[in-house]
């Protein structure tokens, strides 16, 4: 399965806007140019595509919640407000190209968080296969979606899509959540949103085979290569020498055995560079069998040094597309575009831009391999402003 | 729509030019901001060095650097200021300027040369005054626009030129743009020279010399 194209109409700055994607899709741009809107309104069409719209099943895909009038456009130029949020996904499976259209009223009574089916289709190489609208006869409840529900043998082909896009997520680790000491508000399995319960998640994919360690397909030897200081991590219980009484803790601790230090001096998550359990979250979310397959990363780069965040990015982009997973990230760091091997049609990069409007635009960058092996780095065409993706000028 | 590449001296100049190049062009056209250069220390290599600077690194490679990158741009617009105390016609300094900038780049395929008066001011003073002889008026942003801290009901804070400030009066700028064309020869000639660029006749003509 492929995805094709994304169109969003009238969320929030993305008032008119299509991209297609890859497998691993990166977006640049200016603080507030409408990144992370982007991952949310992925989010947004999988909630509706796949089940209902509220609040909960946004809070779920890690969306933020927004007063409800704040989720449509509302630009200046545009006068009026539109009544519908509009949206489009189109995916290529088993040579069929298959797409499925929703158009979504936001709630306008206080008293109900849920978000209105204005309209669904489907369609199947062009052709539409189903549909229901406002006005359909059989308009029995428009809060949820029919696309999985409905009895109709036209949609049959086209759900299997759901198993894949139905556990979207827009995964922004942080720290403490990593180190075990601050519960995941967002706790989804086998790891959540915040980076919730990562050692146990480590845990189903640490094997030892043949005398070798492996981290998911990883040699565990590689991984170890990019957390240099570490000789061996292992999942654990916590004990008292390792841990200060006073510190919560989680069931499972990851500990980290430093190169340098004695053998049984080894320490915890807790006590660890956060680098490392950014590398070792991303890594499980790239290999666990259980973790989604289409899902989001909002600032990909954080707390990573800039040579780790390009070799990262590369073995990332690899243990994706040996997953045959589909990822959304952003960042902020020009280290993580020199980790792209954009001359492969699977990974992309997007700048994204306003326009004199204030629209989002989103555009796919391409640069000839030429021009790279002269020397002009994906990051250093970032940063001259040749890429598109910066502020105008700060 | 075109995708544009913009050097100029700059960051105000930048919100000027791509507005007026939309108001010409009728389009809402894709800009790249080229120069001032963020280098990366974060400063900006501001005035007419950084814009020789920008063609001369660029003069070989300037049509690879255009096109081997997606979106590839249709035109760069490349901004350039005289200096101040030139005693030439302003069609004089203008022809003078871009015989300049075209040696720096060696080719000006796809390439348009504004150059304003002493000062991108002179075109905002223009629209808002509707002055006569505009361009010959020295600093036109001390002079006029910041000599007041309002300046037509837009407040010019510590008299810092400041791109919302420049957003505002650009509006301006392109509503009367008629009369800006009319009082301002650099404005019209840099006009002719966009229209020339987007809408050649049978082949483009970029830099139009002086006789």
């Amino acid at each position: 399965m492929n995805l094709k194209k994304i169109t969003f109409r009238n969320f929030k700055s993305l008032y008119d806007v299509s991209f297609e994607p890859g497998k691993v899709n990166v977006f640049i741009g200016a603080n507030g140019a409408g990144k992370t809107t982007i991952l949310e309104a992925i989010g947004l069409l999988s909630a509706a595509m796949t089940d209902r719209v509220n609040d909960s099943s946004l809070q779920r895909k890690g969306i933020r919640l927004s007063a409800f009038p704040m989720y449509k456009s509302r630009f200046k130029s545009i006068g009026r407000t539109k009544l519908t949020v509009a949206l489009s996904l189109e995916w290529e499976q088993n040579s069929d190209i298959f797409e499925y259209d929703v158009h979504l009223t936001t709630p306008k009574d206080k008293d109900t968080d849920y978000w209105k089916y204005h309209s669904e289709a489907f369609w199947v190489n062009g052709q539409k296969k189903w549909g229901r609208s406002n006005a359909s006869q059989n308009q029995s409840n428009n809060h949820i979606g029919f696309f999985l529900i409905e009895d109709d043998p036209e949609l049959e082909d086209g759900r299997s899509i759901a198993k894949h896009f139905e556990s979207y997520g827009i995964f922004q680790p942080n720290t403490l959540t990593l180190r075990g000491t601050v519960a995941d508000p967002n706790q989804v399995s086998p790891i959540g949103l915040n980076g919730g319960r990562l050692a146990e998640a480590l845990e189903d994919i640490i094997k030892e085979k043949e005398g070798d360690v492996f981290l998911g397909s990883l040699y565990m030897d590689d991984v170890l290569e990019l957390i240099d200081w570490a000789s061996d991590i292992s999942i654990n219980v916590p004990t008292k020498t390792r841990i200060h009484p006073s510190v919560p803790m989680t069931r499972q601790i990851i500990e980290f055995t430093d190169y340098f230090l004695n053998e049984t001096a080894k320490f915890t998550g807790y006590d660890a560079s956060e680098g490392a359990l950014y590398v070792l979250f991303m890594l499980c979310l790239a290999m666990h069998p259980k973790a989604p397959s289409i899902f989001a990363v909002d600032s990909f780069d954080h707390a990573l040094n800039p040579r780790l965040a390009k070799k990262l990015t590369q073995v990332f982009c690899d243990q994706i597309l040996k997953n045959n997973k589909h990822v959304f990230l952003t960042t902020h760091n020009p280290m993580v575009l020199d980790g792209l091997d954009i001359s492969n049609e699977d990974i992309r990069l997007f700048a994204v831009d306003r326009d004199k409007n204030g629209y989002a635009q989103i555009n796919r960058i391409k640069v000839s391999q030429e021009l790279i092996n002269e020397g002009q780095s994906l990051s250093r065409l970032w940063i001259n402003g040749r890429l598109g993706g910066v502020p105008d000028f700060i | 729509m075109r995708n544009i590449g913009i050097i100029c001296e700059g960051p105000t100049d930048y919100i000027i030019l791509k507005e007026i190049v939309d108001r010409i062009t009728g389009e809402n056209n894709y800009y790249v901001p080229l120069q001032p250069e963020p280098d990366l220390e974060g400063k900006y290599g501001n005035g007419w060095k950084g814009v020789w600077k920008w063609c001369a690194d660029h003069a070989k490679d300037r049509e690879r650097y255009m096109k081997d990158i997606e979106p590839a741009l249709d035109a760069l617009i490349i901004q350039i200021l005289p200096c101040v105390g030139h005693e030439d016609s302003v069609n004089g300094y203008i022809g003078h300027l871009e015989s300049l900038v075209g040696k720096w780049l060696d080719d000006l395929c796809d390439t348009c040369i504004a150059v304003p008066c002493d000062s991108m001011e002179a075109w905002i003073v223009a629209a808002y005054d509707e002055k006569e002889n505009v361009e010959g008026v020295e600093d036109p942003w001390t002079n006029i626009i910041a000599k007041k801290k309002f300046y037509h009901n837009i407040k010019i804070s510590g008299a810092k030129k400041r791109p919302k400030i420049f957003q505002e009066f650009v509006k301006v700028v392109c509503s009367n743009w008629s009369k800006v064309t009319g009082l301002c020869v650099s404005v019209k000639r840099f006009e002719d020279h966009i229209v020339a660029l987007f809408n050649p006749p049978e082949t483009q003509i970029s830099v139009v010399e002086d006789d």
